[in-house]
């Protein structure tokens, strides 16, 4: 007996290989000689290199990945959520590192990786109507309820952080390529040319995208305000 | 001409806050903004907002990121095992529900089974014959099935002292309706079994956060019994 599949879309990994190529295209940028030969390294096969080339990128791949996949999963919901996807990723660079052939290309290519499986994933969820019930772990603790581990937040962070959930969510509703740099901003010490060397884009477009975005982003909040008052 | 001006003086007025708001301005670019306060007093209030929105949403997304300092690299077979089965044309259970709480773990016990023959194409012990893998595979095992496999795990890494069990209840985390060949409905149940592992460390922590919001670690060990180690 046969089952009838779901609809089939192409792996992340296939779309890896795309990626790769598109990665190749953009335009070089200035890595440090040391950096450069851990790059080296790990396209060699040294996972140790890799593995500290994750360490010190995984924060920003996982705020493209917050740019482009479903809203649903940035803080629980039916869509796959956010450390499921970089899991995907990581896998993903382990077995398609040896690829590239360029160590200057490497961050746009974790970048078009984690756009590519942050994509995918939207696709994904469309298709699939049913919602996943929430994992619970060993101890019984729902995995949202991670934050609960903080001690108590005073309430002005607490406020704070609230206001910063509106704000995502209204960022949300940006168009990409402002959405993007925008949250990478926020990713702690992500400078404008950090950015750009990782969007393969002047950092001066960066900055400018970035206080649209603002802009944007402001004027929504008091489109959403008055609505609200109204 | 006044419009574009005004346009032009506003765009301007958004790079300069936006820049100061991230820490990238210098003095040339607080004093351009000292020179617009003056014309447009609403300058310092923008300064002020963004500032405050930059704050906030930095908190949220740090908090949204966190998750990312748990996911480390899997092995590189157990990322070729993911590979393999993210480009399958079958597939059933996706890894990425499993998500963070199983880890890599899961891999790696594919990785288990893979290295005791049954995804590896390694020949299979026969029941009752150690041969090669005997060492490896208690005698009386056979590796034909999943279950079979899976039992394995649970049994070697009992004797390793690294595996606890495994839990009876097996949580379902999805329903999928479909059409079967027969022309009967079906629906496709997804769920997960539960192997808990155990290891022993020196360090216990938790995430937490500092009062800027930045991603901690807080030491959770236990006390000790007052009798001591055992």
């Amino acid at each position: 007996m046969s089952l009838q599949e779901p609809t089939q879309h192409p792996s992340p990994v296939a779309e890896a290989d795309g990626a790769l190529e598109a990665a190749g295209d953009l335009a070089s940028f200035d890595l440090s000689p040391q950096g450069r030969a851990l790059i080296a390294s790990a396209i060699g096969g040294d996972l140790e290199s890799l593995r500290r080339l994750w360490t010190q990128h995984r924060r920003w791949v996982a705020a493209v990945l917050l740019a482009h996949m479903p809203r649903s999963g940035w803080g629980g919901g039916s869509g796959p959520e956010l450390d499921d996807l970089l899991q995907e990723v990581a896998a993903t660079i382990v077995a398609k590192i040896s690829s590239l052939r360029d160590e200057a290309a490497f961050k746009p290519w974790l970048r078009a990786v984690a756009m590519s499986i942050a994509k995918t994933s939207g696709r994904r969820t469309k298709v699939r109507k049913q919602g996943w019930l929430k994992l619970v772990s060993f101890t019984g603790r729902s995995r949202d309820d991670d934050e609960g581990d903080a001690p108590g937040p005073s309430s002005a962070r607490a406020q704070a952080l609230m206001e910063g959930r509106r704000l995502m969510d209204l960022a949300a509703e940006l168009p990409d390529g402002y959405r993007e740099p925008l949250l990478l901003k926020c990713v702690q010490g992500m400078s404008y040319k950090q950015i750009g060397e990782v969007m393969g884009l002047p950092d001066t477009t960066i900055e400018t995208r970035i206080a649209r975005a603002r802009r944007m982003l402001r004027e929504r909040a008091e489109k959403s305000a008055e609505g609200g008052h109204g | 001409m006044t419009n574009d001006h005004t346009l032009d003086a506003r765009e301007q007025l958004d790079l300069l806050v936006s820049r100061i708001a991230d820490g990238e301005a210098g003095e040339g670019d607080w004093a351009a903004f000292d020179g617009l306060a003056a014309k447009h007093p609403d300058a310092w209030k923008a300064l002020a907002r963004a500032q405050h929105d930059h704050g906030a949403m930095s908190l949220a997304v740090g908090v949204a990121l966190h998750a990312a300092d748990r996911v480390e690299l899997p092995s590189a077979d157990a990322a070729g095992l993911f590979a393999a089965r993210r480009g399958a044309p079958q597939r059933v259970l996706t890894w990425t529900r499993l998500g963070a709480w199983s880890g890599w773990a899961a891999a790696a016990a594919v990785a288990v089974m893979a290295w005791n023959g049954t995804l590896a194409g390694v020949a299979r012990v026969p029941r009752g014959g150690g041969g090669n893998t005997a060492n490896i595979v208690p005698t009386g095992w056979t590796l034909n099935t999943p279950d079979e496999a899976a039992s394995a795990y649970v049994d070697i890494g009992r004797k390793a002292g690294s595996v606890v069990g495994e839990l009876p209840t097996r949580p379902v985390v999805g329903r999928i309706p479909m059409v079967l060949e027969s022309g009967e409905r079906g629906v496709r149940v997804l769920y997960i079994r539960q192997f808990v592992e155990q290891t022993v460390v020196t360090d216990l922590a938790r995430m937490s956060f500092d009062e800027a919001g930045r991603p901690v670690a807080v030491p959770v060990m236990p006390a000790m019994p007052v009798s001591g180690p055992q």
